[in-house]
């Protein structure tokens, strides 16, 4: 109480003065109360200081904590690890471990057979290069055949046989499948054995087919080709009595005169054409020839013309027998059979330039004896037998080769033997189809209701690599092996034999074509070995082969012998020609009617036929003139889109008779008005994942029964469809200059060009224009020693791309797909620009290489923030991949635009990562890192290569020279256009191109200081400005 | 009561956190720097083989069992028929040459835990630094005297350049043959 | 804020886009990889170290 009352009278009493609230002022009790207890009413109810609280105490944490971390140790491997190295049991003696071999080999992806090596390493065929010895190619193949290692590993190869059934395809064993078919073979009967397949080229192959023939007698063998020379051949059979025509000696020729005649892209064999033709080119021996193209749409061999023309196909037979008649009636020639043609008329009536035709008669005229008329094979036969008249008249046999011929092991068979299987099938009267490594399911025209008859013949069997629009059709369909996999030989040429060696065991279960019918011929599934075709072949070429060569080593010698060269040569007389026998040469003249609108169909320069649509680097290689990829498309010119009232994309429907078909329209300059020319070989179905949805099937517009050639249909139209569909073309992308200003590139000096006439008066018209003394911010570094340059010979390059895809097998370079191309995110680290000058009727063609640059003083080098891009002291601009974190300011700063970035992991992106799967990690070339997302990445000089031939001039003890190094460009690039060594190497062939009067710098006045020279093109025409 | 915890939080702990996580990842970064790269690593092999005994007392050559290390890239390591060559006849009851042989019968390859190893990104090649006159020891340390083999290198890309730097210092017998080491990127990166 | 949702909301937030991320990686993928696949060298094919060398003349 006496507390209280303390209390109460110090706090209940406070001092008047200081009160903190109106309640103490008042006395309020609870107030008064509550300043008693620390907390307010109800605070600390629910704190229980026992509950609420971990049950892990502190102690116990921290032994918890320590106890998982040893644990955590101790059960991780050692960092340390790194893996095992594992060699081989036992090492095959001709693997040296890092280490490349060769394989002499010959490719079979055409008809054409060029001889290749085969790269391998550790046993894996990385890389395909021509063969230098090789007579025919002599050390080149074509882009096609450089992609064709992807076939070898393609994920989707068929790996096992099959069987239809009634739910699409079974697993079968070899075992059963072969006597399934032996069975039905033995049981045919009178009923016809139908054997399709592409040109046999091999002697041997011919054998077995002829052993086939003799143990089954009513085989009948069917061999076509979706483009072939049927045509030309004919002609020449009504012309000489035989339809071997001869090759060209394009390399004499002074005047070249091309009729729809594309023979610089996909006629014959166009490696050999532009090796040869580039040899008529030289600026060092200043001897060039002049090129005239006539032709409905532009080709690869229109862009490298001195002069163009455009002539609808059907007028060209009108044009021969003008020009034939005027010749006669200028006296060069003599020959009354074109007397009802005018070539005055001619040129009037068909909008041609007076000024030219003039220029061609007198070169014709002039050169008698060293120039060459060379129709197409998508001429008709009046027109070969017209240019064939006018190239005997005029002496131009001189140019045929008579050291080689072609040689034809088996005519293919004409449209009217097709119609008579077909027929056949048509009435029961065939037992068995056997397709060897064909598709006519797509390639026959439709008319002929192919698909529909194989399902009236009992036993279809099919024997291809992958699946295919014909296979689906078939009972059985039996996987090959690839080219690398196979033995075999092949003759195209009078002169040589060609060995094929297979240079990896098949990495399925699969087997040679050959193989397969040996085991059919001998009726027991039992026979097939591994080796049963090598033996045949072997034993072929003791007995029939050997004898022939007139050898003076043994055969096992001469055997081992051929099989590392990749040939043998026989010793056998080439081609003489008589004269034409004018009379009975039936000259009919073709109707047209310029109006009209008139459809060409093309080989495609990408897929061929179609048989590599599956194949992601060719679908996504440029088109040499549009630079379109992952697709087809109706050419036409501007003219004829005006009139239609069609911009690029919109889509067209294209229709000849009855027989329609739906696509996108590009407009091309330089095409004729009113022609539609389109490339087959797309719309593939049933082909794999790349190749499925990727362009139109232009097939369906083929005829059985053409009117005019199997591939011009004279009565198309074309009407505009509604639609857009986006064509994914390069050239855009790397576009900066402003479409409203013309001839940019000409301005900008990028394309620097001159004629011959010029050349020969001021040889150094070139260098006038070169930028005098550049000053610079920095000492330039003085290169003494070894400098990696590259010159690029703008009078060679056809803009044909072989260099693109041999850079990327060489590289590793992903496929990125049409998606991102319309991003313009394509990864070739080389790119081939095309400009056009002139008009879009007539335009000037220009075509650049377009790679780094390496510049002394890079652009590049300089800004990127973590240094990923340095200088060599041997002139190289080095990429570091492990670096690079993907600034991207490089190619920002790049004035050539040649930095290609990793937007994705490519390989992960395209095709739900199509090339990760495992077995396409066999195909990447070990010296070159394989890129992931992130990093940017460009040309490198190969510098793999380069470190390659240091190391063995090390190894040597030699310093190493400019000329140990190859690039992969240079080495793929038919006509030799790209040179590359070391600038300071004063006795090599690149010295002179480097310092050649010719040469210049793309963007020199930048000050870049490139290290890629190019020497400027000559165009050989009459004047002396363009 | 929230903010100031969070404040205290911040201010206090946060700094002191992170210096203590900087400091000792930095200290212990450089102690274990030459272990983390693998100095000293010396695995155990499936078979027990002792360079030891062939390469020292016995004196074979190095070239004998890795004979791609002058020609090529990669040194290579020899396969099992190699060892065969003499293990048909030699020693061939010391149950070490049975465990060879039986991977030999059953065309099994002998699986080594391997111990130098440069990254994927760096493309090393042997055969310049051989050819040049390096020898093994340089780099590989006194093989010949190792039961086990041990990486006696960091082999990080300091101590080749290292190396390449000062070559003339660290190989005075080869002064005429060799000049100093490249410095540029691409000679190993590419 | 309240602590306990502010880390659930985070770890959600994590596992949400892990998964996510997930998805097209794994189940929309076509596999192309079939059985292993050996590769062995043709003991009857003659090989060659260098690139220009013939040897029948």
């Amino acid at each position: 109480m006496s507390d209280n009352r303390e209390v109460n009278s110090i706090q209940n009493n406070p001092d008047p003065n200081y009160w903190r609230s109106f309640e103490e002022l008042y006395r309020n009790e609870k107030t008064l109360k509550a300043r008693h207890h620390e907390f307010a009413e109800g605070v600390t109810d629910d704190f229980d200081p026992n509950e609420n609280l971990s049950g892990i105490s502190r102690r116990k944490f921290l032994a918890l904590l320590g106890a998982s971390a040893a644990l955590a140790g101790v059960a991780c491997s050692d960092y340390r690890d790194k893996g095992e190295i594992v060699p081989y049991n036992v090492k095959p003696e001709e693997i040296i471990l890092g280490r490349p071999n060769f394989y002499a080999s010959t490719c079979t992806a055409c008809a054409n057979s060029c001889g290749i090596l085969i790269k391998t390493r550790e046993g894996r065929p990385i890389k395909v290069d021509g063969n230098p010895e090789h007579p025919v190619n002599q050390g080149k193949i074509c882009a096609k055949g450089q992609a064709n290692i992807l076939n070898l590993y393609d994920p989707e190869r068929l790996q096992q046989p099959l069987k239809k059934s009634s739910t699409g395809f079974d697993n079968i064993e070899w075992k059963k499948a072969d006597s399934d078919i032996i069975a039905s073979l033995s049981m045919a009967g009178s009923k016809e054995i139908a054997i399709v397949t592409h040109t046999i080229t091999s002697p041997t192959f011919l054998k077995v087919l002829e052993d086939f023939k003799a143990k089954f007698p009513t085989t009948k063998i069917y061999s076509y080709e979706l483009f072939n020379s049927s045509a030309r051949n004919s002609a020449w059979t009504k012309c000489y009595g035989s339809g071997n025509f001869p090759l060209i000696k394009w390399n004499e020729a002074k005047v070249i005169l091309a009729l729809e005649s594309d023979f610089l892209g996909v006629e014959g064999n166009r490696v050999e054409n532009s090796r040869m033709f580039a040899e008529g080119r030289d600026v060092n021996s200043k001897s060039f020839n002049r090129l005239y193209v006539i032709e409905s749409s532009m080709t690869l061999t229109g862009m490298n013309a001195d002069y163009r023309m455009r002539l609808k196909p059907e007028a060209q037979f009108a044009f021969v027998m003008s020009l034939i008649n005027e010749l006669n009636r200028k006296g060069a020639i003599s020959a009354s059979i074109a007397s009802n043609y005018s070539l005055d008329e001619f040129v009037k009536k068909n909008n041609l330039d007076k000024e030219r035709v003039n220029h061609l008669l007198n070169d014709l005229i002039a050169n008698k004896g060293k120039a060459i008329i060379h129709a197409g094979d998508l001429m008709p036969e009046n027109v070969h037998i017209a240019v064939n008249i006018l190239n005997e008249l005029l002496g131009n046999k001189n140019l045929y080769r008579t050291d080689s011929a072609s040689v034809n092991l088996l005519n293919l068979s004409s449209l009217d033997e097709v119609k008579e299987l077909t027929d056949k099938m048509r009435n029961n009267q065939v037992a068995v189809v056997i397709h060897l490594d064909c598709n006519p399911v797509y390639h026959f025209p439709n008319d002929l209701n192919y698909k529909e008859l194989l399902t009236k013949v009992p036993t279809v069997v099919t024997l291809t690599e992958r699946m295919n629009e014909t296979a689906q059709f078939s009972s059985y369909i039996l996987p090959l092996n690839h080219n690398f996999e196979s033995w075999g030989d092949s003759k195209t040429r009078t002169g040589v034999i060609s060995l094929q060696q297979p240079v990896i065991a098949p990495l399925h279960n699969t087997r040679q074509k050959e193989s397969i019918l040996l085991t059919w011929i001998s009726t027991s599934p039992d026979t097939y070995t591994e080796t049963l075709y090598h033996d045949f072949l072997m034993k072929n070429w003791e007995t029939n082969i050997y004898p022939t060569l007139k050898s003076r080593i043994e055969f096992k010698q001469l055997w081992f012998g051929a099989l590392h060269d990749g040939f043998a040569l026989t010793n056998e007389a080439g081609q003489n020609f008589s004269s034409i026998n004018l009379t009975g040469l039936n000259l009919t003249e073709t109707k047209f009617n310029s109006e009209a609108m008139t459809l060409v169909l093309r080989e495609s320069y990408q897929v061929g036929d179609g048989r590599f649509a599956n194949n992601g680097w060719l679908q996504e290689l440029p088109h040499p003139v549009s630079k379109i990829t992952w697709d087809n498309y109706a050419a036409i010119s501007h003219n004829t889109a005006k009139a239609l009232d069609v911009q690029n994309d919109d889509l067209v429907e294209v229709s000849v008779g009855d027989r329609k078909l739906t696509l996108p329209v590009f407009i091309q300059a330089g095409n004729a008005d009113n022609t539609i020319t389109i490339e087959l070989g797309y719309g593939r179905e049933f082909s794999g994942i790349v190749a499925s949805g990727v362009g139109f099937n232009a097939n369906t517009l083929l005829s059985s029964k053409p009117e005019f050639s199997q591939w011009v249909y004279t009565n198309a139209t074309i009407i505009k469809a509604g639609g857009k569909y986006p064509l994914a073309s390069t050239q855009e992308h790397h576009a900066f200059d402003n479409p409203r200003i013309q001839d940019l590139h000409l301005k900008r000096h990028i394309i620097q060009e001159g004629t011959v006439a010029l050349y020969e008066k001021k040889s150094d018209f070139i260098q006038e224009h070169r930028p005098k003394e550049l000053e610079s911010v920095y000492t330039p570094f003085q290169y003494n020693e070894m400098k990696w340059g590259m010159a690029i010979d703008l009078n060679k390059c056809l803009g044909c791309g072989d260099c693109i895809v041999a850079c990327n097998v060489e590289n590793n370079v992903p496929v990125v797909g049409k998606d991102q191309v319309l991003k313009s995110r394509e990864m070739q680290w080389l790119r081939i620009d095309r400009y056009y000058s002139g008009s879009p009727d007539d335009p000037r063609v220009s075509m650049q290489p377009m790679l780094c640059q390496h510049c002394d003083q890079a652009p590049c080098e300089n800004v990127c923030p973590v240094v990923a891009t340095t200088h060599s002291p041997d002139g190289l601009n080095q990429m570091v991949y492990n670096r690079c974190v993907g600034t991207r300011y490089c190619s920002n700063n790049c004035p050539y635009k040649v930095r290609r970035f990793n937007f994705f992991n490519f390989r992960d992106h395209f095709r739900d990562g199509y090339q990760e799967s495992s077995i396409l990690t066999l195909m990447f070339n070990p010296e070159v890192t394989v890129r992931s997302r992130g990093v940017m990445e460009k040309c490198t000089f190969c510098v793999q290569r380069i470190e390659e031939a240091r190391s063995e001039a090390a190894r040597k003890g030699i310093p190493i020279k400019g000329t140990d190094v190859k690039t992969a460009c240079q080495e793929a690039c038919p006509t030799n256009a790209i040179h590359f060594g070391d600038i300071n190497g004063k006795d090599s062939e690149f010295y002179k191109y480097r310092n050649h009067e010719l040469g210049y710098y793309v963007l020199e006045e930048l000050n870049v200081r490139p290290n890629v020279t190019y020497i400027a093109k000559l165009r050989n025409i009459h004047t002396e400005e363009l | 009561m929230k903010k100031s915890l969070l404040d205290y939080i911040l201010r206090n702990r946060l700094p002191l956190t992170v210096f203590i996580i900087i400091s000792s990842f930095t200290l212990t970064y450089f102690v274990s720097r030459p272990e983390r790269d693998g100095v000293g690593y010396t695995p155990v092999q499936p078979i027990n083989y002792s360079h030891k005994l062939h390469a020292g007392e016995m004196k074979i050559d190095c070239k004998y069992c890795h004979t791609n290390v002058d020609k090529s890239r990669f040194a290579g390591v020899p396969a099992v028929a190699t060892c065969m060559n003499c293990h048909t006849v030699a020693r061939k009851d010391r149950p070490e040459i049975i465990k060879l042989t039986q991977y030999y019968r059953d065309g099994i390859p002998l699986p080594w835990k391997r111990i130098h190893k440069v990254p994927d990104y760096a493309y090393f090649n042997h055969s310049v630094h051989v050819n040049k006159g390096i020898d093994c020891t340089a780099c590989h340390g006194e093989i010949t005297q190792m039961e086990k083999v041990g990486q006696m290198n960091s082999f990080t890309m300091g101590s080749c350049l290292n190396c390449h730097r000062n070559a003339h210092d660290k190989f005075p017998e080869l002064k005429d043959q060799i000049k100093k080491g490249p410095e540029y990127c691409s000679a190993c990166h590419r | 804020m309240d602590r306990k949702k502010f880390f659930l909301s985070a770890s959600l937030a994590a596992a949400g886009i892990a998964l996510f991320k997930y998805i097209p990686f794994t189940s929309a993928r076509k596999n192309f990889d079939s059985k292993k696949v050996e590769v062995k060298i043709n003991p009857l094919a003659v090989s060659r170290k260098k690139v220009g060398e013939k040897n029948v003349g």
